[in-house]
């Protein structure tokens, strides 16, 4: 397993930290977010105008999640991620103990990950980073810099791929966002390691209102990694971050996210990528956490021949209602789009909601979806909600879904071959999410495997 | 994130509203092979009745020409191998269909209006509903009911009209399969829910051919599968004509749209249950 | 008669072919050969109309240019195209659709082999191929352009086939497409055209007998 971590910069960084806690959500209080940040007016403005938008907004009904328990007044929403406060080892969880032990994690990761201690450094493997990103002309800083340090690029691309009005969401977002990653690539240039903004022992906990943009010039390519497929222990329990990425003409962007929050947590973000002429923007998830999620990364293809590939996987372990799917528009001619998405369900309820809509004028377009879910073992619910919306009539479309339970045939046949119950489904499970499984990052998707074992082996 | 899942917004149970108060006559049809035109009677009798039940007793084939105006036919479908052919339902037309033995209905739909076939399949009996949608306007309809033994619903939509709207709702415990084939030349919609309960198996195969430049459609086949007993799979496709057929008819002669009507006469032909 | 002036085809972007001059009169049999993938079938397709193929230069069919005709008006000018693998469209009854195209009556023995079947569905390769033969003397086209009519059949049908085209050529003029000797025993070419890197090479019956003895070498 490869550790990396990556060093947030803050220009105000002073030797005393400030810790800013602020409970419930007020106008007061977001001015003072603004003002501890030292943002430009604009910036301000922005939050204030979306939270009179996220007040005017209902609570979204369609969904299968119950989002009525969601009090955003008893929210504490802080400055830097890291002044959530530190927990001692007793407060742990005690499942999410014995994860870490079933895992084989190292007792200092487990402390992180536990959330019981701040920071971690290694200054080395950062600092080589750092020059070669550098050599390349690559800006890779947290968002809250780029506010100071890239202002015009800020304003040209802050909340314009995902505006303040989409949802209630993400008028809630622009109003408290804090922290993210800022990522410009040079037109060719090409990222060869995957940029990570969270690794297992960074320094940053995971922020719950992240902003990460991702401009990726013409011609340039790069890979970008969030998240943790260990479960991640936080008292921050509501999360609701946006995701912006700009791939211009010929150039191609992989976001492969994997989270595996605890069971406190609402999960609710907001990925959205437009793609340009030539363009390519892969989505990869793995959603295992969490107790609500929904999560429906967005790829609007408005250049010809654009391209997007969305793929996921989704986890509901009991008592979690996981919603989780893919929306892609194509605007233009000769884009494709390719959407696979593979759940599970254990205990929990596990839900497809995606949208295909082809416009007219993209003439030549083809989509092809694939909604699997498997659903396992008692109180076990699925259900799929794929929306199909065509205006071209020279285009194509074809979805296809399966759901129910692991095939008799299949789990007899794995039994006949020495297997116990337990050890063939989870064989079988693992067939199942194979096609979208070797597209996630080895040291991810080994863990993750593991996981699934767990939780079939738990049951 | 949707506002709203679906777009086009109907309330269609408000437009079945049936009286409680109607008069219900039963007819017994006991003969095999006898055409019933139950034209004259049917205007005479549609301002006394607003019910029709037709009871078979015996297998074999029946033909209906039922024509009316806001009318519920009860069908029950108890004898071997019943054949039951509808033509040409009207404005608010119900069928209700109560299946306990193996039968066929056919049901020809030729004005616009809303349609409603509500179904009870039991256990070990099996339904074939064929329904053909020919309207020209508004072409609504709905299937609904409760599955226990064998479901096969093969649509075949010929949705000329504006807003054509298919909703079918089942209710699954024993096998259920629904096939629904669509040319689109104005707008369709097409809402499916099915509802697993139990130990069913199911099937829903959805396809459609955008015609014109101004066609347009909006399907959103969902399901829900509440226990882990159940296995479900359904498949949706948009389609277009295809270029090599268009053009291997076109080198023998046929105009483009002569070509393009055949090739969508043969896409609605075939059903894709086996 | 079907002329082509100077013809060059391309297809996105790529050329394929280029100064592609021929005449094809009525009771000509004129073959066309070259190795795989030189462009015989693209050419083919062009001269038929579709769309994906670029042509330029002159078609003209009966002393009219047809450049910028849809398909079906090239074919009811007379121009009939047998394919290499003709396309299935099933649930079209291929009984009525030989009646939609053309008014005279279909022959009883080809009747029995489509009774009852969809548009090339189900046919083997070779019975898909003889059918497009009983196409062509149904619709007694001025030119017929024939794309590889004998692969897929044995000898028996081959000879079957090649009476058909001789007794059909007193009406119309042909373009056949073959890789296969076994055409040239029952069919003598009145003309040969060799496709090659592009371009055409044209001979008589002899050019034909010696290809099939020597193969494509020595034709740059």
């Amino acid at each position: 397993m490869k550790i990396q971590e990556l060093q947030n910069e803050y220009d105000f960084k002073t030797k005393s930290k400030p810790v800013l806690k602020l409970k419930g959500l007020n106008k007061e209080n977001i001015e003072k977010i603004s003002k501890a940040k030292n943002e430009p007016d604009w910036m301000k403005r922005l939050r204030l105008q979306a939270f009179k938008i996220f007040k005017s907004k209902p609570l979204p009904k369609w969904s299968v999640a119950n989002l009525k328990e969601l009090n955003f007044n008893s929210f504490d929403y802080y400055l830097k991620p890291e002044d959530q406060p530190s927990i001692t080892w007793s407060e742990v969880p005690k499942e999410i103990k014995k994860t870490f032990e079933k895992l084989g994690i190292p007792q200092a990761e487990r402390n992180v990950l536990g959330g019981v201690v701040a920071q971690y450094e290694s200054e080395s493997v950062y600092n080589n980073l750092r020059k070669e990103l550098s050599e390349k002309g690559v800006i890779f800083v947290d968002t809250d810099t780029a506010v100071q340090k890239y202002p015009e690029l800020i304003k040209k691309y802050f909340m314009k791929c995902v505006p303040i009005n989409d949802s209630k969401f993400s008028a809630l977002h622009a109003s408290v966002w804090s922290g993210g990653a800022f990522i410009y690539v040079p037109e060719n240039t090409s990222v060869k390691l995957p940029l990570q903004s969270y690794f297992r022992m960074n320094t940053e906990r995971e922020g719950q209102f992240e902003h990460t943009i991702i401009i990726a010039d013409k011609g340039s390519k790069v890979h970008f990694i969030e998240g943790c497929s260990a479960p991640k222990y936080t008292t921050a329990s509501l999360h609701s971050a946006v995701v912006e990425i700009y791939v211009k003409e010929n150039a191609s962007v992989r976001y492969t996210t994997v989270q595996n929050w605890s069971k406190n947590v609402y999960n609710l973000n907001t990925k959205r990528a437009i793609v340009e002429k030539n363009g390519f923007m892969e989505w990869v998830g793995g959603s295992i956490g969490s107790k609500v999620s929904m999560l429906y990364p967005a790829s609007v293809l408005v250049g010809e021949n654009a391209k997007a590939s969305h793929l996921t996987i989704t986890l509901a372990s009991k008592n979690t209602v996981k919603e989780g799917g893919a929306k892609v528009i194509h605007n233009a001619p000769n884009t494709s789009s390719k959407i696979i998405s593979k759940s599970i369900s254990v205990g929990g309820e596990a839900a497809y909601r995606g949208i295909v809509r082809i416009n007219k004028g993209a003439k030549n377009a083809f989509s092809s979806v694939r909604c699997d879910s498997l659903v396992i073992g008692n109180n076990s619910k699925a259900e799929t909600f794929p929306h199909i919306e065509v205006f071209e009539k020279d285009s194509t479309v074809s979805h296809e879904a399966k759901i129910g339970k692991i095939r008799d045939d299949e789990l007899f046949y794995l039994q006949t071959r020495g297997l116990n119950e337990k050890e063939a489904t989870s064989l079988a499970v693992l067939g199942f999410l194979d096609s979208v499984m070797k597209e996630i990052p080895l040291e991810y998707a080994l863990e993750l495997n593991k996981l699934v074992e767990l939780e079939i082996q738990g049951m | 994130m949707f506002d709203s899942p679906f777009h086009y917004k109907y309330t269609r149970e408000d437009k079945i509203k049936i009286s409680k108060q109607r008069l219900i006559q039963t007819t017994k049809l006991s003969q095999t092979k006898k055409t019933l035109k139950t034209t004259d009677k049917i205007i005479k009798l549609q301002k006394k009745l607003k019910q029709k039940k037709f009871l078979v007793e015996k297998p074999g084939e029946v033909n209906l020409n039922l024509i009316g105006g806001a009318v519920t036919y009860f069908v029950e479908a108890s004898g071997f191998n019943t054949v039951f052919k509808m033509k040409t339902l009207n404005a608010s037309s119900l069928i209700e269909i109560n299946c306990t033995k193996k039968s066929s209905v056919n049901i020809n739909q030729q004005f616009s209006g809303f349609s409603s076939v509500n179904f009870n399949v039991e256990k070990n009996a099996e339904l074939e509903l064929n329904i053909q949608l020919k309207s020209k306007q508004q072409a609504l309809l709905n299937i609904t009911g409760v599955n226990k033994g064998v479901l096969k619903i093969f649509i075949s939509n010929l949705a000329a009209g504006s807003h054509s709207d298919v909703l079918f709702n089942v209710e699954n415990h024993g096998f259920a399969s629904v096939s629904l084939k669509s040319v689109v030349f104005k707008t369709l919609s097409v809402k499916g829910v099915d509802n697993l309960k139990g130990s069913g198996v199911g099937e829903t195969t959805i396809k459609t051919l955008l015609l014109n430049a101004s066609s347009n459609v909006n399907i959103l086949p969902s399901a829900s599968i509440q226990n882990s007993s159940q296995y479900y799979s359904h498949s949706a496709s948009v389609e277009k004509i295809n270029d090599e057929q268009l053009f291997y008819l076109q080198t023998r002669t046929l105009k483009k749209k002569e070509a393009e009507k055949i090739i969508w006469q043969s896409f609605l032909k075939k059903s894709e249950i086996k | 008669m079907l002329e082509l002036k100077n013809v060059s085809v391309s297809i996105k972007n790529k050329v394929l072919l280029e100064n592609i001059s021929m005449k094809i009169k009525k009771g000509e049999i004129h073959f066309l050969m070259g190795p795989n993938g030189s462009g015989k079938s693209s050419l083919a397709m062009a001269i038929a109309g579709k769309k994906e193929y670029l042509l330029k230069g002159e078609v003209i069919l009966e002393n009219e240019k047809i450049n910028n005709l849809p398909p079906d008006e090239r074919a009811r000018k007379g121009l009939f195209i047998g394919f290499q693998n003709p396309v299935e469209i099933p649930g079209v009854n291929y009984e009525t659709f030989l009646n939609k195209i053309s008014k005279k009556p279909v022959e009883k023995t080809i009747l029995k082999i489509i009774k009852n079947r969809s548009l090339n569905e189900g046919f083997s390769g070779g019975e898909k191929k003889k059918l497009e033969i009983a196409q062509m003397t149904l619709l007694n086209p001025k030119i017929a352009i024939l794309d590889e009519p004998d692969s897929g059949l044995d000898v028996d049908s081959i000879k079957k086939i090649s009476t058909i085209i001789s007794k059909q050529s007193k009406n119309t003029g042909f373009l056949i497409i073959t890789h296969y000797d076994k055409l040239l025993k029952f069919l003598k070419p009145d003309f040969t055209h060799v496709i090659i890197n592009g371009k055409i090479k044209t001979g008589g019956y002899e050019l034909a007998k010696k290809i099939q003895e020597k193969g494509f070498k020595g034709f740059d």
